[in-house]
């Protein structure tokens, strides 16, 4: 069928770089997603991919073959937008047989690829209804249909759900999913929900400013950001982010220290800007988890408490020493959602006593701690081993 | 091989766009030769002038004030798009936001008003505005050679399509702003005029300079309505007619008058097209 | 003294307005509807409703020269009959039908007009609509430059014309004479001025035909064009399959606002040549009523009224239909 390969990608407009240099290898069968911020470049590059759109540099390949100047016929793609784009004056059966009406196939052809498309997305019986008389479900599968029909090597959908209200977003996922492992199609995915990404592919590709951040199944991207955009982006609500430094085998933040000589002093060697992260649900009043991987206790005041049913948001405010604020800074940390030491959101369960302006005692679980290089912007380590019998933590 | 029928559309494009350029733009270049060139010289012209006479765009306004004119038209056109506005904006709105007995029946009894000629409206007008009209043994009054004359025919006659392009502006805007507003303390005029017309700027920008044009470029009123001269509020149309009756007929002066008298056209497209493509989108087609 | 002379005129002053207002805020939706409505039916009324009652009235009464007002005794739709049958042709200055002088009878002289004009303008409105649609370099002066004829004043159209077809001058007269398309005379021959009067037309309109149709190619979902590139549609078969049917609606409303203007030209005949010479049927009422035959004038007014009501009602049907068919 088809892998798709993308080699040093680069679309300029003239006084914007929108996609830099990107190089991607799609497998066979493979359900991949881009995702990133809107003006990302991520449906740029899908529309390179197409052919809608010309690259100024780089190549595209799919199935070996190179495409990047064939036109979007010739290039073995199905493409579903995000509008859905139903044409208007058409029923139902024109539109999804719309491609093979261009190719002049013959009627019975037609009535059977049609057929077998209507069965899969279950639109039987409405092949002569006009789109205005469907609904937002039926209309996005009927664009899902003209795809199917055209037996492509590749799948293309550019944001297929943004349109539709949350609660047939959620069925449409699921669908969407069957719908591509029963058709064993490689398939190209674009949306600016991480939670999409996370839910429905096999590998997600994070994009920002139109450079590749993170190739990987989604779990490693939870698991293990390669940066702090990564980081932030990935994950809900986002993680916390608290600017520190390395030295003596010790994290030290204007909050709080960390010992860290036990388990990773080797790839953290001194460093006077490092950032750790620290998401949310790793943030647990002392003493409440019994796990042995918790940091030593830190006070904090609560500020604010946001139940959201299955758990509470609890918005903390912590002591902290102006005086250890690091320096170090770089643009790079700039555009995540980066909180001081004095505002650290936990997430906790909906049945915990806790009030707005109480003082509590929190930790942080060690094994998920994810430290970052302020300056590049990349990720040194992920994780410290349970604090050493012996080593205090505090400073 | 692939690349063939991509340039063939490229060339076509260019042929076809500039067939239309030259269309549109050849008879002002048309103007331009015969106002520059001479009047004596002005005999089977070839495509360039025959001689170089910028004096003409001045003798204009000597031989006839065409100035006045221009002002006379500008003024009236001024004069006639306020009236819609106002006018219009206040049935628009109701149209567009309100529901009552008789809405869609008065609508379309406004649109079919648009239909009729002018020729419909002329002679009873003619009698009212030259006072041989009387209501209750009072008779009309002498609107014939003053502004009213034209401006009042004119609006009426751009007023029905200036509702229902403000009826639907004003139908796209979400609702219960007004209350917001009312709440806030305006009255409910005050809201429309406030909060509603500014939302809809573009589009009654659009209705105002459509307007403007039509009524600047109105022959039948602006002709029959007055008698033609300047100091009576005579429009352009009189002005250039008064080249055309001297003893002796300028051609070089008519061209260089019909230049003058599109300018502020020109002015008003150049500026506004935008405006006018983009409004006639929103306001006729989203019905 | 100022102060109370102040406070004094404010009361006076402002009481009834602030008594206006407050009646306004009380009223209900419907009464405040009808209220922003009033000064529109006022205007209306007077300038468009009454007058069009009047020149109905006056077109069921006989022409009376020597009467006061012009008009004569009632005598219903016996005008109509004479107009009409021809019989009143001698009285007229032109006949208002006579198949026997196509180009000096109104009914013929504007139904050729408007057929020939209109279709002409169609067509190049279209093909202007479609390039103002692309988008490239320069399109906002290109887009300046198409749209400019519409925003030109009849008069002017009409000198430009004129001078155009100026036998003295013209540089078109001549190559379209031995062509044979226009006489030797030709702002004085009714079949040469139909000629000038087209081409004026075509020239100014077509532009507004591209207005409207532009603005329906606008409203196309541009999206659908990639499907179209998608699935390998040619552009002939993209415009075949998308662009036609989906702006066919915009195109009929811009052919009928078409079709009612051109079937009421008359300042471009006016400019150009004069009404007797092309008599369209606008031209006949204002050349009727200059004779003084107010009550024929009326009455060839709402025969014309009638006529364009007859053409805007097969284009309703047309709509209708299309409604139906689900476009």
């Amino acid at each position: 069928m088809g892998n798709v390969q993308l080699t040093n990608v680069t679309k300029r407009y003239s006084d914007l770089l929108a996609v830099d240099g990107m190089d991607l290898d799609v497998k066979d069968g493979e359900f991949m997603t881009f995702v990133g911020p809107s003006g990302c470049g991520k449906s740029t590059t899908l529309e390179m991919v197409a052919g809608l759109t010309k690259p100024s540099n780089g190549t595209i390949e799919i199935d070996g073959s190179d495409v990047t100047d064939l036109p979007p016929k010739d290039r073995g793609i199905a493409m579903v937008f995000q509008n859905i784009a139903l044409f208007p004056h058409m029923d139902v059966y024109d539109n999804i047989s719309y491609g093979l009406n261009v190719r002049n196939v013959d009627k019975e052809t037609k009535d059977e690829q049609v057929d077998r498309a209507a069965e899969i997305l279950q639109l039987d019986g409405m092949l002569e209804r006009m789109p205005s008389e469907l609904s937002g479900g039926q209309r996005q599968r009927v664009g899902i249909g003209r795809a199917i029909v055209r037996n492509p090597a590749v799948f293309l959908m550019d944001e297929p759900l943004a349109n539709l209200d949350a609660k047939l977003r959620m069925h449409m996922r699921t669908e969407l999913q069957r719908i591509q492992r029963d058709l064993d199609v490689t398939t190209i995915y674009v949306t600016h929900d991480q939670e999409e990404a996370m839910t429905m592919s096999d590998r997600i590709a994070v994009i920002n400013d139109g450079e590749l951040q993170q190739v990987a199944p989604p779990l490693d991207c939870y698991n293990k950001p390669a940066n702090v955009f990564v980081a932030g982006f990935i994950g809900s609500p986002s993680m916390n982010f608290i600017n520190g430094t390395i030295s003596d085998g010790a994290f030290t933040t204007e909050a709080f220290d960390l010992d860290i000589s036990s388990s990773s002093i080797r790839t953290m060697g001194d460093n006077d800007a490092v950032i750790v992260g620290i998401r949310p649900e790793d943030v647990a009043l002392a003493g409440t988890t019994g796990k042995p991987t918790m940091s030593r206790p830190i006070t904090a005041t609560v500020d604010v408490l946001e139940p959201i049913g299955e758990q509470i948001l609890v918005y903390l405010r912590t002591e902290h020493d102006d005086s250890k604020v690091p320096t170090g800074l770089s643009d790079a940390t700039e555009a995540v959602n980066r909180t001081t030491a004095d505002e650290l959101l936990m997430s906790v369960a909906p049945d915990s006593d806790i009030t707005e302006e109480q003082e509590v005692d929190i930790a942080f679980d060690r094994r998920n701690l994810h430290f970052f290089d302020a300056v590049s912007g990349d990720a040194i380590h992920h994780g410290l081993a349970p604090a050493g019998d012996t080593t205090a933590e505090t400073g | 091989m692939i690349q063939r029928p991509q340039s063939v559309y490229r060339i076509l494009f260019y042929v076809a766009t500039g067939f239309f350029l030259v269309i549109a733009l050849f008879p002002i270049y048309w103007l331009t030769i015969l106002a520059l060139t001479p009047s004596e010289q002005i005999t089977n012209l070839g495509l360039l002038p025959n001689g170089f006479n910028p004096g003409a765009f001045i003798r204009v306004f000597e031989l006839v004030p065409f100035h006045l004119y221009m002002l006379n038209s500008i003024l009236l056109a001024t004069m006639a798009t306020i009236i819609v506005l106002l006018v219009g904006s206040l049935a628009g709105y109701a149209f567009g936001r309100f529901d009552f007995p008789g809405r869609t029946v008065i609508l379309l009894g406004v649109l079919v008003i648009s239909y009729f000629p002018s020729v419909t409206f002329f002679i009873p007008l003619f009698q009212l505005f030259t006072g041989n009209v009387s209501v209750l043994g009072v008779s009309s009054p002498e609107l014939f050679n003053t502004a009213g004359a034209v401006s009042l025919p004119l609006s009426a006659l751009t007023l029905p399509l200036a509702i229902y392009f403000l009826a639907t502006f004003y139908r796209q805007i979400p609702d219960g702003l007004e209350d917001a507003a009312r709440v806030e303390g305006s009255t409910r005029i005050g809201a429309l005029f406030k909060v509603i017309m500014p939302l809809s700027a573009p589009g009654v920008a659009t209705i105002a300079v459509v307007t403007f044009i039509i009524t600047y470029n109105e022959f039948f009123f602006s002709y029959l309505m007055v008698e033609g001269m300047a100091n009576q509020w005579a429009p352009i149309v009189h002005g250039l007619f008064r080249f055309q009756n001297a003893r002796h007929v300028f051609y070089n002066l008519i061209a260089a008058a019909s230049i003058i008298g599109v300018i502020p056209m020109a002015i008003l497209v150049a500026v506004a097209q935008n405006k006018i493509v983009s409004g006639l989108t929103s306001g006729a087609l989203k019905e | 003294m100022s102060t109370t002379n102040r406070a004094i005129w404010r009361r006076l002053y402002d009481k009834p307005l602030s008594a206006i207002l407050n009646r306004i805020e009380r009223l209900n939706d419907v009464q405040f509807a009808y209220l922003l409505l009033l000064p529109s039916v006022l205007l209306l009324g007077t300038m468009a409703l009454w007058p069009l009652l009047a020149t109905f009235e006056m077109s069921l009464h006989a022409d009376d020269l020597f009467a006061a007002g012009g008009i004569g005794q009632f005598v219903g739709f016996k005008q109509y009959m004479g107009i009409l049958s021809g019989q009143a042709d001698d009285l007229l200055p032109r006949p208002f039908f006579d198949l026997n002088q196509p180009f000096t009878s109104a009914l013929t002289v504007t139904l050729l007009f408007t057929v020939i004009a209109v279709a002409i303008e169609t067509v190049l409105g279209f093909g202007q609509a479609l390039i103002l649609n692309k988008s490239f370099r320069g399109r906002r002066w290109v887009r300046v430059a198409l749209i400019f004829p519409w925003a030109v004043p009849i008069v002017i159209q009409g000198m430009i014309f004129l001078l155009m077809f100026q036998p003295s001058i013209g540089f078109a007269v001549e190559p379209l004479q031995q062509l044979g398309v226009i006489s030797s005379a030709p702002l004085s021959d009714s079949a040469s001025v139909l000629f000038i009067v087209i081409i004026a037309d075509v020239w100014k309109e077509s532009a507004f035909m591209a207005l409207l149709i532009l603005a329906g190619l606008q409203s196309i979902d541009r999206d659908l064009y990639k499907v179209g590139d998608v699935v390998g549609a040619s552009k002939w078969q993209q415009f075949k399959t998308i662009t036609f049917p989906l702006v066919l609606p915009a195109v009929l409303v811009a052919l009928l606002f078409r079709t009612i203007a051109a079937m009421k030209v008359y300042g471009q005949v006016e400019t150009i040549s004069n009404c007797n010479t092309l008599p369209t049927m606008s031209c006949l009422v204002v050349s009727t009523f200059n004779m003084g035959r107010y009550a024929s004038a009326a009455t060839i007014a709402f025969i014309t009224a009638a006529i364009i009501g007859v053409v805007l009602s097969v284009y309703i049907v047309q709509f209708a239909r299309m409604d139906r068919g689900g476009l």
